[in-house]
């Protein structure tokens, strides 16, 4: 990825929360790059603080220390795709899409218009009347990523976005981000606790380690794309991450 | 499908338990003599049209209670909505303010109707609006307030992601959210208002159903027109309450969906 | 979003207790510049003078507060636990089993929108002025919010825990004790605070109409005898009553459903 500019750079980030048990440390001076338009994976177990990260990238907590720079060609705003869509009920599929143009105070037509774009993009043509209720896992996920495509920031952060999808509906929404990246270019930062989405998706993934989380190891998944997770490059990448991941509770 | 000709036995009950109904109180008035029987409440409401109660018809008395309600309901709903949500999103003014609230809140709004009268006098609808008001607001400040402030904090995060300020927030997120529970509340606070507007009017008024139902127990007891009365505020209050859920069904036509 | 963690507890504690100091102060001082007319309003102290007085003193309505407050109780608490008695059974009946529920839900939609003050004049006919007449009324006033929430609560009972019975080979008697009564004890709790209240208020407007003591006859007649002292002192008293039994009430729901608590 040399070469390209650096979207994000973060400096020994730390962060530790108060709870009943006394202070639990959470990230552990944490420094990584996030370069432009790449796809970042940040894969770790189950409670590893992934979530935590991204949400001090997003600007959404306070690191207790270390520092974080954006690009000063970039805003310094992300957009944010949820595990659990946060999709608002009351507002229909164009509704929520054309929001966050709505709330830098776009207007009408220019909102409806790019909304329009990207619920075509994801796929969802037709269904913009609809609310969210009405919609199914994986299309209530592609609003989910129209909507912060259409926040227009240039860096999009995804919390296991598919993370309360089924196996199925899963497999068809990593094709479905990876076609949507490459219409429009963006860079991604995709948190995930699974590795085969991983090494399916990513151009570059971090390991991190249990809590106190650091970054273990740095993959570049040197396969070609459309990966195939029964070639035996990718399933001895995929045992070499399985051995070094951090399974402890 | 048999399932669906079971539930049709079951009708049978629903139509015995009103007959039931109607015939426990046929008995009573057999008994009792001082009691109105059904035919005799309809006949009443009859006589009320041709003669009426303080030169007043019966309509006049109807009007003035759902005026009454509808008024304070309207004033009610605003200034409730309006301390809820400051309760909600001003830490500052609920710091002040809820302890304040919190010691009036158990006065109930019965309560408040003798001194609003020494307030505001008898004459005049002004006590009779405030005494409905207070009974009305309550519901609505408690729960515009519990519902802003357990909005589900992923909505919230959703919201700053999109680049909301605090004002777009409570419009676009906050408020939306809690349209249920304050409709909840409203019609909480409607079955609170009707207790105070039959309460203000049986106990200072020239007009309304209160009014008419506190007639019926001077000199002698004319229980029929209690009856008549009992009746008129059954259907105003059905039929204020069913206008309120068209309304809500209207405003969130997301509801009507949840099958998922 | 609207956190205030950065709030220091002194701030905090200043805030909560600036808004009532103001809000008495302003009282006070109202009443001492001679704002409002003492025919309207009297300070907090005055009440608390009044109070005191009224602990011995029978003018202008015939009885002591003592009195009044005991009379007041003992109402409430026969109206409010007889509507408990058939109120929660009812509506966890009608909830549970078909036949009930298509019986009586008639009825009781028929019954729930009239206020019950409107019932008065009918129950005094019937039952004479006095306590009976009373109590039925706070009865009717409390008897809806009980069935409604037993009902609403049991027919919320989790479809799982119902069918897990079943294939455990549960009678239809045994789901209802074992499963659904259970599962719908938070809901009959808010049920019966929410009825408490309600008998509270209508005892006070049943006592305004038709009474000769009580506590809400005492603020009526205060008025009639324009002593706001009288009133706002009846108005205190029934709202610290409400408030320490309904506080009482939550104590007994915490007490009876431990595992509600547990976060």
């Amino acid at each position: 990825m040399a070469g390209t500019g650096c979207k994000i750079k973060l400096e020994s980030v730390s962060k530790s929360f108060d709870d009943k048990i006394g202070r639990t440390a959470v990230l552990d001076e944490i420094s990584l790059n996030v370069y432009e338009n790449e796809f970042l994976v940040i894969l770790g177990p189950g409670q590893c603080g992934k979530t935590v990260l991204l949400n001090i990238i997003a600007d959404m907590e306070q690191a207790d220390s270390g520092t974080i720079t954006f690009d000063p060609q970039s805003s310094g705003q992300t957009g944010f795709v949820f595990q659990r869509y946060a999709l608002f009920n009351w507002k229909n599929v164009l509704k929520n899409v054309e929001l966050p143009l709505k709330f830098k105070g776009a207007e009408k037509e220019q909102r409806q218009n790019t909304a329009m774009k990207y619920i075509e993009m994801v796929g969802l043509k037709g269904f913009e009347k609809a609310y969210p209720s009405q919609l199914s896992g994986g299309m209530k996920q592609r609003v989910g990523i129209a909507r912060a495509y259409a926040s227009g920031n240039d860096i999009i952060l995804m919390d296991e976005p598919f993370g309360a999808l089924d196996a199925q509906t899963r497999y068809q929404m990593q094709d479905e981000l990876l076609k949507i990246r490459s219409k429009e270019k963006k860079t991604i930062v995709f948190v995930t606790n699974n590795i085969e989405e991983a090494i399916y998706m990513g151009d570059r993934i971090l390991l991190l380690s249990n809590k106190p989380s650091k970054v273990v190891k740095e993959y570049v998944p040197d396969l070609e794309r459309p990966r195939k997770n029964t070639s035996s490059q990718f399933m001895e990448l995929r045992d070499e991450i399985t051995a070094n991941m951090d399974l402890a509770l | 499908m048999s399932k669906v000709k079971k539930i049709d036995v079951y009708y049978i009950l629903s139509i015995l338990s009103v007959l039931l109904l109607l015939a426990v109180w046929w008995a009573a008035s057999a008994v009792n003599e001082s009691l109105a029987s059904p035919g005799q409440t309809v006949e009443r409401f009859f006589r009320l049209i041709e003669n009426p109660i303080m030169g007043k018809p019966v309509s006049v008395h109807i009007l003035a209670s759902m005026r009454r309600i509808l008024v304070a309901f309207f004033a009610a709903s605003v200034a409730g909505v309006g301390l809820g949500v400051c309760f909600g999103i001003f830490p500052t003014f609920r710091r002040m303010f809820w302890p304040v609230f919190s010691i009036l809140r158990p006065v109930p709004p019965l309560a408040w109707i003798p001194i609003v009268i020494l307030w505001f006098g008898v004459i005049g609808d002004t006590s009779k609006y405030i005494i409905i008001f207070i009974g009305i607001i309550m519901a609505i400040v408690i729960n515009t307030y519990a519902s802003i402030s357990e909005t589900d904090p992923l909505f919230l995060k959703a919201a700053k992601t999109l680049g909301a300020n605090r004002w777009q927030t409570l419009v676009h997120v906050t408020l939306p959210n809690s349209i249920p529970a304050i409709f909840a509340g409203m019609k909480t606070g409607l079955s609170t208002g009707w207790m105070s507007v039959v309460a203000a009017e049986m106990i200072a008024a020239k007009e309304g159903i209160g009014f008419l139902i506190n007639m019926s127990m001077k000199t002698t007891p004319d229980t029929a027109l209690d009856f008549v009365g009992i009746v008129l505020v059954a259907l105003c209050s059905s039929l204020v309450s069913f206008v309120l859920s068209v309304i809500e069904r209207k405003l969130c036509p997301w509801l009507e969906l949840d099958v998922k | 979003m609207y956190n205030e963690k950065t709030r220091s507890v002194g701030m905090k504690v200043f805030l909560n207790v600036s808004g009532l100091l103001m809000f008495f102060g302003i009282w006070e001082l109202v009443v001492a510049l001679g704002l409002i007319s003492e025919k309207k309003l009297v300070a907090p102290s005055a009440i608390f003078m009044t109070f005191i007085d009224k602990l011995t003193n029978v003018v202008p309505d015939g009885n002591t507060i003592i009195v009044h407050t005991l009379t007041s109780l003992e109402l409430v608490l026969i109206g409010f636990v007889l509507s408990c008695l058939i109120g929660v059974p009812l509506g966890l009946l009608m909830g549970f089993f078909k036949p009930a529920n298509r019986f009586f839900t008639p009825i009781f939609e028929i019954i729930r929108p009239i206020p019950p003050l409107a019932w008065i004049p009918i129950v005094i006919v019937v039952l004479g002025i006095g306590i009976q007449a009373e109590a039925f009324i706070i009865f009717v006033a409390a008897f809806v919010p009980c069935v409604i929430n037993s009902y609403t609560g049991i027919q919320a009972t989790s479809k799982t825990l119902l069918d897990v019975a079943k294939t455990a080979g549960a009678s239809k008697t045994q789901l209802f004790f074992k499963v659904g009564i259970p599962s719908a004890l938070p809901m009959v709790f808010t049920g019966i605070k929410i009825s408490f209240g309600s008998a509270w208020a209508t005892l006070v407007a049943a006592e305004m109409i038709a009474s000769t003591v009580g506590l809400g006859f005492m603020i009526q007649q205060g008025r009639n005898a324009v002593r706001p002292d009288i009133v706002l002192l009846g108005m205190s008293v029934i709202g610290l009553i409400g408030a320490a039994l309904t506080g009482l009430l939550s104590i007994l729901e915490k007490k009876a459903l431990p595992w509600r608590n547990l976060k």
